[in-house]
């Protein structure tokens, strides 16, 4: 065994391949797989000269768990809890749409309550989800209070979720034709209240951090993302709206009953961190308007169709479904032969192609801003790797 | 799901009724997610995506599927100002898989096409860089994705709603059909 490592400078076959430059002055530098602004395991090669960054290319795949592989060895059932883990922080959205890529194949009809619960505890999750990558992004760029604040706010909504749910964060509440179990006056209740007490904390917010001086030295006029960047490279939600359009699945591909309320597309077209981060704080308040008006427009009836399959088994067929996640577009197709199992699950991860842009927009930034660009990105990594 | 399927029913069928004969309804779901569906020859298919990149559209992903024919590729775009998603298909052969890049094109597409050769072995000509993406970069067993023979379906058996006919990416038919594709609106 060869215990002199200090030889060893080639790096591996990544750092190897990614060397191939013509200057000599400049230096590759290992961002990642540990390091905490990283999320999680991404690992980001950068040549730098200086503080200056002349290449960046994102390295994925150290969680990679083959969640599409796994959909075709498993049956339907056996594959529900499966999306939910691909993105942890809105695992509603993804169960959702493995469930509805299901009910589209199937033609199951979802009862009009079930489809309210699932806007409601989606909506919920999203919030949970932007408030987490609020308290963490704010902690990239230096302040740890804010991270307490967020954690506080999304530990009171969690608790709810987890007396209707019976999970906090990997949430499986959706099933083929409708969800797990119904919700209750004191969820109700306690949601009613939870949403006026955010918005009463969305000042505080804003006064805390918005408008802090520091924040936005970190954030305007970083990373700017021209709105045809966006296109080329399939960027969507948050992401794309902080460019200026207002594109939203839940408006412009209309699923479920979300045509039925009254919500803003927030878009902001400073096209930098600070567009992206002002809508996702324009987002939470979106979602609570929704939550409002879904609890107060509730229908009564079954949370599950009566003959909802429990082992479904869809006609051979090719469907696509998409809905609007926290990071943006999340796509399933399921290609379907017939059988117990699917014959093909593609998941289509809206970080993924989020984040593929990066390596275009990281060029030329100094080191501490690629932090605040990959931010503002609000990536995880699990979805990306899948 | 229910109300809106019904009601977009008649208006996907619209898009695609052109060149597809009506029995496939009976079989297939009423709404498919598709707003337009082609199948293309590989020849055909740089210059359909430039086509579907000067009409506005975004690559959303590329799906491979293993078939008895060979390998499917699957390109799904949709448009920010007019919805409506659009699949082009393109069959290549089993031996040797090769299909030119559109990397050229969508830069974004460049990640999806490793993610193909990670999980298929589909070679893209002229791709940048065509290394391992989520795979390690030293794996050297057969894609993992690739079907047993005995569980390999045909194109038939997995689409029976959708024919093998290509159409030409010079044809009008398709230039009109891609620019005046939308997702139906009117939902209650």
């Amino acid at each position: 065994m060869n215990l002199d490592l200090r030889l060893n400078t080639s790096g591996d076959f990544y750092s190897q391949k990614f060397q191939t430059t013509k200057r000599d002055d400049t230096l590759i530098l290992n961002m990642g797989p540990q390091h905490p602004s990283t999320h999680g395991v991404l690992r980001v090669l950068l040549e730098i000269d200086g503080e200056y960054i002349l290449r960046a290319e994102p390295v994925l795949g150290y969680i990679h768990r083959m969640h599409e592989k796994m959909a075709e060895v498993m049956t339907y059932p056996q594959y529900l809890p499966n999306p939910p883990r691909t993105d942890y922080l809105h695992a509603m959205a993804w169960n959702w749409a493995h469930v509805a890529a299901v009910e589209r194949l199937m033609d199951i009809q979802v009862p009009e309550r079930a489809e309210y619960l699932r806007v409601i505890t989606c909506e919920l999750n999203r919030i949970c989800s932007h408030l987490l990558w609020w308290g963490s992004y704010i902690m990239d760029l230096g302040a740890s209070t804010p991270f307490m604040y967020a954690f506080h706010n999304r530990e009171r909504i969690q608790d709810s979720l987890q007396r209707i749910t019976g999970s906090r964060l990997t949430y499986c509440y959706y099933r083929f034709g409708g969800v797990y179990c119904d919700i209750d006056d004191k969820f109700i209740s306690e949601i009613r209240e939870i949403c006026n007490w955010m918005k009463e904390r969305a000042k505080m917010y804003k006064d805390l951090v918005t408008d802090n001086f520091i924040l936005r030295k970190r954030v305007e006029e970083i990373g700017e993302i021209s709105l045809e960047t966006c296109r080329k490279y399939g960027a969507t939600g948050p992401v794309l709206r902080g460019s200026g359009l207002a594109y939203d699945v839940r408006r412009d591909e209309p699923y479920s009953v979300y045509d039925r309320f009254d919500f803003n597309v927030p878009s902001y077209d400073n096209c930098d961190a600070m567009g992206r981060y002002l809508v996702r704080m324009d987002e939470i308040q979106e979602s609570i308007k929704i939550i409002e008006q879904a609890l107060d427009s509730l229908p009564e009836g079954d949370h599950i169709h009566p003959k909802a399959p429990k082992r479904p088994k869809p006609p051979a067929g090719d469907v696509y479904f998409a809905l609007e996640g926290a990071r943006g577009k999340i796509g399933l197709n399921l290609v379907s032969d017939g059988g117990k199992s699917p014959y093909r699950i593609k998941l289509r991860a809206p970080g993924f192609s989020n984040l593929s842009l990066f390596a275009e927009v990281a060029q030329g930034t100094m080191i501490a801003d690629a932090v605040s660009i990959l931010g503002s990105l609000d990536l995880v990594i699990p979805e990306i790797d899948r | 799901m229910s109300e809106e399927n019904q009601e977009s029913k008649p208006e996907g069928k619209q898009k695609t009724a052109s060149d597809k004969s009506e029995k496939k309804e009976k079989t297939g779901p009423t709404y498919t997610g598709y707003d337009l569906d082609y199948f293309l020859a590989p020849q055909d298919l740089l210059k359909a995506m430039r086509k579907m990149d000067e009409t506005g559209y975004h690559l959303e992903d590329i799906t491979c599927l293993d078939i008895q024919e060979g390998f499917q590729l699957v390109y799904h775009l949709d448009r920010y100002h007019q919805p409506g998603r659009v699949g082009l298909r393109v069959i290549i052969p089993k031996e040797n898989p090769k299909i030119p890049t559109i990397s050229g094109i969508f830069p974004g597409a460049a990640w999806h096409e490793r993610e193909c050769y990670d999980f298929f072995g589909i070679q893209f000509k002229n791709h940048p860089n065509l290394t391992h993406l989520l795979l390690d970069a030293e794996f050297d067993e057969p894609p993992p994705l690739l079907k047993e023979d005995s569980a390999r379906k045909d194109l038939q058996q997995i689409c029976p709603d959708r024919e093998y006919t290509p159409i030409s990416a010079d044809s009008e038919e398709f230039m009109q059909a891609i620019r005046n594709c939308s997702k139906s609106k009117n939902r209650s």
